[in-house]
């Protein structure tokens, strides 16, 4: 097993953030976790502009995508990230409450690599992320040029 | 219209009886001369012709005058006859003389006979064009008005005498005089043709027609015979229609626009709804894990928030079904019904394990559905079936179909479990509607209303027949 690489978390709810932080500290993969807190932010970050313009280049090994988002909604960075052909092989993963056809349907069109939706009990729910955290993270061997570990 | 014309040059006027007496005048002459001269040859007998033909053709009962006429003749010549021989000439010509004018009758009469025929005709045609509740008329292929009906003139408010050798384009309003320019043209070429066009009145009314017309050759010439019916009805209907069809459109628009709120109200059911969910069930857990200095009692606050939030998942959950089952599109075929049941059967073995059980499982129909649509509806009738007895010692459940004379399946569950008061059946198949408590027996709700809304959308019903503590018996009705 790797070291683990870089998971940027595209989350706007706080709440839902603490949750899978406090979920992944118990698989030790915590300061390996970039917040994006709308889409306009997640894309900010993946072109290094306003304000993670100074972060060191490298694309994250994994995104965890939430879809319902302020500014520019999840499906639609993830259509920008799978057509820029830079940014097309980051592993996108889909974690939302959304368990709509039509959003599954859309996510799986636009090449996302896994869908899950957040479940409801907790104890269910550090499972899921512990399982995605170790299987993307961890696991998961990323395309050349991700970062693998993130430097302060 | 001309007919009486053509009856008038048939009919024997003033000037014909004048023509037969200088016709026979002239003939006595010819014929006396001929005596005087001594003729007696079967020549002068020729000299007969015209006055046999002038009346045979010419008088009633022609063909008696001649005879008599005939007669007359042998009359003066036996009176006056000094020789035999003379008497038989005379007998010879005047049988000549019958014999020529009954073949002139003949022909004559059936001339008569041909021509009064052709009046009929021409009277039956006239009655029948006049007969037509529609505009209806002849024209040369200029155009021209040869004949026409009397809806024609009451229409149009023409005269006759006016009709007569005006053009078509003259009763067509202005603005669609080109349009007929060229269907005429149209009609001479290809044979026929038709349109909508205004119809300009006398008086300057416009009404909208439906014109339409064929060619016709007749004796070398070309007709354009053609029919114009009245559309007002229709215009106007058409107008309604086009007002109800908006009106329908603009509802259709508001459907579809309540039909998107809905989608968009589960869709927010679906995800925000969920998350505060998810955040209260998170840290209600994080709590129990970290508060390890709370009491017995909060210990069990703690687990009834966590209960009472599960149940809401599980309630949002169903909701969320229920509205996606009146949604997905259906994807119809043949369901074998006792596979189906049997598959069931064996998917529900953990509610069924330890348990005595009889199965009473007649043989059933196939039917014909969406099969996800119906193994969800069975599925839920027959787990109905198995809770509601759960607390028999011995549980009977009976699967049958009724047969019915309307084009439709009929399939029954029948349980002799907990049952249920006739008084509530109406209540049975609503949304989160319970009968029980939940502690007597678990579930949201959701399934009976699911049970129906998979059977409505299949265009069948669904109804309930039980009693308290004797078990319950669900019908479900398919189309065939």
């Amino acid at each position: 097993m790797g070291m683990p690489g870089r998971i940027l978390l595209v989350e706007d709810d706080p709440k839902d953030e603490e949750l899978t932080i406090t979920a992944m500290e118990h698989f030790n993969i915590v300061n390996e976790i970039v917040v994006a807190r709308d889409g306009e932010e997640a894309l900010d970050y993946l072109y290094r502009r306003g304000k993670f313009a100074e972060i060191p280049s490298g694309n994250p090994a994994v995104i965890l995508l939430d879809l319902k988002l302020p500014k520019i909604s999840g499906l639609d960075v993830l259509r920008q990230i799978k057509e820029d052909a830079r940014l097309k092989m980051i592993p996108v993963v889909i974690l939302t409450s959304s368990r709509e056809e039509k959003d599954l349907v859309s996510g799986y069109k636009l090449g996302v690599s896994a869908y899950v939706v957040k479940p409801v009990e907790f104890h269910e729910f550090i499972d899921a992320v512990r399982d995605l955290g170790a299987f993307w993270a961890i696991l998961n061997e990323p395309p050349p040029g991700s970062i693998r570990k993130l430097k302060r | 219209m001309s007919a009486d014309k053509k009856i008038t040059r048939f009919s024997s006027g003033p000037w014909h009886l004048v023509a037969v007496i200088a016709t026979t005048l002239f003939a006595i002459t010819v014929i006396n001369y001929s005596f005087d001269y001594g003729w007696f040859s079967v020549f002068p007998n020729l000299l007969y012709f015209p006055i046999i033909i002038a009346c045979v053709y010419y008088l009633k009962r022609g063909f008696v005058f001649s005879v008599l006429l005939s007669l007359f003749y042998l009359i003066l010549v036996i009176g006056e006859a000094k020789d035999v021989i003379l008497i038989y000439r005379a007998i010879i010509r005047v049988i000549i003389f019958i014999l020529v004018a009954g073949v002139v009758t003949i022909i004559s009469l059936h001339r008569k006979r041909a021509e009064e025929l052709l009046i009929q005709e021409r009277l039956f045609s006239d009655a029948l064009i006049d007969s037509l509740p529609s505009v209806c008329y002849a024209l040369d292929e200029n155009g021209v008005f040869l004949r026409w009906n009397k809806n024609m003139e009451r229409v149009s408010n023409y005269e006759r005498e006016e009709i007569t050798h005006i053009n078509i384009l003259a009763i067509i309003a202005e603005q669609d005089k080109e349009l007929i320019r060229s269907k005429m043209t149209e009609v001479v070429v290809e044979g026929s043709a038709s349109t909508e066009a205004n119809l300009l009145t006398r008086n300057g009314l416009s009404i909208p027609y439906h014109f339409n017309w064929i060619r016709a050759n007749i004796g070398g010439k070309t007709y354009l015979l053609g029919m114009g019916m009245d559309i007002t009805n229709r215009k106007q209907a058409e107008e309604i229609i086009n007002g109800l069809n908006a009106n329908l459109e603009r509802h259709v628009a508001a459907l579809t626009e309540a039909n998107k709120e809905l989608e968009s109200f589960s869709y927010s059911v679906s995800h925000d709804l969920r998350a505060p969910l998810r955040h209260i069930m998170g840290f209600s857990e994080l709590l129990q894990q970290t508060a390890v200095n709370l009491d017995e009692k909060g210990q069990r606050y703690l687990r009834n928030i966590l209960e009472s939030v599960k149940r809401m998942g599980n309630l949002i959950d169903d909701l969320l079904s229920f509205s996606r089952m009146g949604r997905t599109e259906m994807h119809k075929g043949t369901i074998i019904t006792g596979q189906l049941v049997e598959d069931i059967i064996k998917e529900l073995s953990d509610e069924t394990k330890g348990r005595n059980i009889i199965w009473n499982i007649e043989e059933l129909p196939p039917i014909y559905g969406d099969y996800a649509m119906l193994r969800l509806a069975f599925t839920n009738l027959i787990a109905n079936a198995l809770k509601f007895t759960r607390k028999r010692e011995q549980a009977r459940i009976e699967i049958g179909c009724i047969l019915s004379e309307d084009n439709e399946t009929v399939l029954f569950i029948r349980d002799n479990g907990a049952g249920f008061d006739m008084k509530y059946v109406d209540s049975l198949f609503g949304v989160f509607q319970r009968l029980h408590s939940r502690n007597e027996f678990e579930g949201t709700g959701i399934g009976l209303a699911n049970v129906r809304r998979i059977v409505l959308r299949h265009g069948g019903r669904v109804w309930a027949e039980g009693t308290v503590n004797s078990g319950a018996t669900f019908y479900v009705s398919v189309p065939n």
